[in-house]
C-alpha cells in the first residue's frame, strides 16, 4: 500500500500535521546561552540535539548559542574525515498524512561554503548496512555575509528510498570538513 | 588549454558561441560535452544558471569550479540579472545558491572595444556590408544628400521590438546605464507624422519575426536603403561602451540617426559630425517626438547644413569600417581580453569549503 493510498484512508487527520514541527530541546536551546569547545565525535547541545563529527576529522573550535540565535560555530578541523553534522531528533511523523516535509533556516558567514540537509530514517541493520537511509533535499544552502533565509521541501511522494515507517527520524544538517565559520540564526523545520 | 561547458537556451550569445568569432579561440579554449570534465562553466544569460541543471549544480558542488556569466547584453544585466556592476554575486538555482563570476559591459573591459564595437564582430556580414554602403556613401558628392533628403518616402522609421512596459525603465546613474526599451516605444508612439513607419512584429501583426530570417540585417539595409530622412537607432540599453549595428545601419541606409548617447557616451569617439545624427539624450519622449516632428525638411539651410555633415560622417564611418587591419585588431584584442579574463578568474576562484564527499 503506498503512501497516496493510506493518505486517501484517513484525510481528517492530515490537517492536524500541517505544522511547524514540535522539536523537543529547541526552543529550551534557542533560548539559553551556551558555549563550548569542540571535539571530535559526539557533542551535545540539548535535549535531541546535538553535533557530530567523524572522529578522523579531529574536530576542533568552539560553539555557542547566544540569546537570540540558535548556534554560532567557529570550526577548526585538524585531520581529515569523512562527515561533520548536526542533528535534531524529529518527532514521530506520520507519513501517511504528510505531503511535504520542509525546512526554513536564517544564517550568515563571514565565507561562503555549503550544507546540505537532509532527513534521515532509521532503518534495521541488514537493509541499509549503516542502519539510516538519507533523503537529501535538493537545495543546498550557502550562507552569505548577510543573513539569508533559505526554503526548502522534500515532496515526499517522490522519495523511493524513504522508509514509509521508521523508528526514529532527524533532521541532519551537513557541514564542511574544512575549517569554517557561521551563525545559524534559527532553524524550523515544518510537515504539509 | 581551458576547458568551458556552456549550458543553457541562451548559450549561442556568447563570444565563444558565433562562428565569426570561435576560430579566435581555438588555441586557448576547448568546448566540452558535460560538466564534469570543464575547468569553467559559462552561461550568457543569468535565467540559465537559474535553470542550470542539477548535473552541472551536482558537479559544482563537488569540485568547485567557478561559473561565469559572459553576458554581451546589457539589457539582460540590467532587467534579469539587476546586479550590473557586482563582479561576483551569489544566483539562485533549483538546487541552491552558486557563486558567480559576472563578465559584462559594465564590469570587463572584454567588450570595451578599441575601435570596433564588439557586436559587429559576431558575424561577417557587418563588416562586407558596411564596407560597401559607406564605400558607395562617401562617393556621393554632399550636395547630391539635398535632393536624397527631400525624395525619402518616409520622415521616419521605427524598427524595433515594442516594449511599453515600465520595468524597462532601469537607471544606475552610476553606470550611466539607462533602460531605453520602454522610452523609445513612447517615442515611436508619440510622433505624429504622417510619414511615419513602425516596423517589425510587434508593430503589425504577421509580419515574420526579424531574428526568423535567413540574414535578418541584410533584410533589414535592403528593406531600408533611401527609405527615410530620419531612423530610430536606439539601443535597447544605453551602457556607454555598447553600440549595436544600429546607428550604423541607419547611415548606411542614407538616414540620419536619431540616438540617445550621453556625453559619456563612446559614439562620440566616432568623428561624427553633430549636424549628422540626432542626439536625444536628456529628452522624454514627448519632447523628443516633439522635437523629430519640428525638423523642417523645407529649410535650405538646414538641409544643407546636414547634407554637409552627413556626407563628413559617411567619410568617417568608411576610414573605420574599410581597414582589414582594424577588424583584425579588434578581433585579437577581444580574444586576449576574454582569454584573461578566464585565466584570472581560474586564478582567483577559490574552492569554497563543502559537505559532499568527492
Amino acid at each position: 500500500m503506498n503512501l497516496r493510498m493510506l493518505r486517501r484512508a484517513a484525510p481528517s487527520t492530515a490537517s492536524k500535521e500541517n505544522s511547524a514541527l514540535q522539536m523537543r530541546g529547541l526552543a529550551e536551546f534557542q533560548s539559553q546561552k551556551t558555549s563550548g569547545l569542540l571535539s571530535p565525535g559526539h557533542i551535545p547541545l540539548a535535549d535531541g540535539i546535538w553535533l557530530h563529527s567523524d572522529e578522523e576529522l579531529q574536530l576542533e573550535g568552539r560553539y555557542s548559542s547566544p540569546a537570540g540565535r540558535l548556534l554560532e560555530l567557529d570550526v577548526a578541523p585538524k585531520g581529515d574525515g569523512a562527515w561533520f553534522a548536526m542533528h535534531f531528533d524529529l518527532p514521530p511523523l506520520h507519513m501517511q498524512n504528510l505531503r511535504y516535509f520542509g525546512l526554513v533556516c536564517r544564517s550568515s558567514a563571514p565565507e561562503p561554503f555549503i550544507m546540505h540537509p537532509c532527513l534521515r530514517s532509521g532503518v534495521p541493520e541488514n537493509e541499509a548496512g549503516s542502519g539510516f537511509v538519507d533523503c537529501f533535499f535538493d537545495k543546498h544552502i550557502v550562507p552569505g555575509v548577510r543573513a539569508q533565509t533559505h526554503m526548502d521541501c522534500l515532496y515526499l511522494d517522490s522519495l523511493p528510498s524513504l522508509p514509509f515507517e521508521s523508528a526514529w527520524r532527524q533532521l541532519v544538517l551537513f557541514f564542511p570538513r574544512s575549517a569554517f565559520r557561521m551563525s545559524l540564526l534559527h532553524l524550523h523545520p515544518f510537515v504539509i | 588549454m581551458i576547458r568551458i561547458f556552456k549550458s543553457g537556451r541562451h548559450a549561442k550569445r556568447t563570444p565563444l558561441s558565433y562562428p565569426a568569432l570561435w576560430s579566435l579561440f581555438q588555441d586557448d579554449i576547448e568546448l566540452v560535452d558535460a560538466p564534469a570534465q570543464a575547468d569553467l562553466y559559462v552561461f550568457a544569460h543569468s535565467l540559465d544558471i537559474q535553470e542550470a541543471p542539477l548535473e552541472l549544480v551536482d558537479d559544482w558542488r563537488q569540485r568547485q569550479r567557478p561559473i561565469v556569466l559572459l553576458s554581451e547584453e546589457p539589457f539582460w544585466d540590467t532587467i534579469w540579472a539587476r546586479m550590473p556592476f557586482a563582479r561576483v554575486r551569489m544566483i539562485d538555482t533549483r538546487w541552491g545558491d552558486v557563486p558567480v563570476h559576472q563578465l559584462t559591459h559594465q564590469t570587463s573591459e572584454v567588450f570595451h572595444f578599441e575601435r570596433i564595437p564588439y557586436f559587429l564582430l559576431t558575424n561577417h556580414r557587418f563588416a562586407n556590408a558596411y564596407l560597401a554602403r559607406f564605400r558607395r556613401n562617401a562617393a556621393v558628392p554632399h550636395s547630391d544628400w539635398v535632393p536624397h533628403f527631400r525624395s525619402a518616402q518616409s520622415d521616419l522609421v521605427f524598427m524595433f521590438e515594442r516594449r511599453p512596459e515600465a520595468y524597462h525603465s532601469i537607471q544606475w546613474p552610476e553606470g550611466d546605464l539607462v533602460g531605453l526599451c520602454a522610452w523609445r516605444t513612447d517615442l515611436a508612439e508619440a510622433v505624429s507624422l504622417r510619414r511615419v513607419k513602425r516596423l517589425g512584429h510587434s508593430w503589425r501583426k504577421g509580419m515574420a519575426f526579424r531574428t526568423s530570417l535567413f540574414d535578418w540585417h541584410l533584410d533589414k539595409l535592403v528593406s531600408l536603403d533611401g527609405e527615410a530622412r530620419i531612423m530610430g537607432a536606439f539601443e535597447n540599453t544605453h551602457q556607454p561602451h555598447y553600440i549595436s549595428e544600429k546607428i550604423f545601419d541607419a547611415f548606411a541606409c542614407g538616414a540620419v540617426p536619431a540616438y540617445f548617447a550621453s556625453p559619456g557616451h563612446r559614439i562620440h569617439e566616432f568623428g561624427l559630425p553633430e549636424a549628422s545624427w540626432i542626439n536625444l539624450y536628456g529628452e522624454t519622449p514627448q519632447s523628443a517626438a516633439a522635437q523629430l516632428e519640428q525638423i523642417d525638411w523645407n529649410c535650405e539651410d538646414f538641409l544643407g547644413e546636414t547634407a554637409n555633415a552627413f556626407s563628413q560622417a559617411q567619410d568617417a564611418l568608411l576610414t573605420v569600417f574599410e581597414c582589414p587591419h582594424s577588424w583584425r585588431k579588434e578581433r585579437h584584442r577581444l580574444r586576449r581580453s576574454l582569454v584573461c579574463e578566464f585565466e584570472r578568474i581560474l586564478e582567483d576562484g577559490r574552492a569554497i569549503p563543502t559537505s559532499f564527499v568527492g
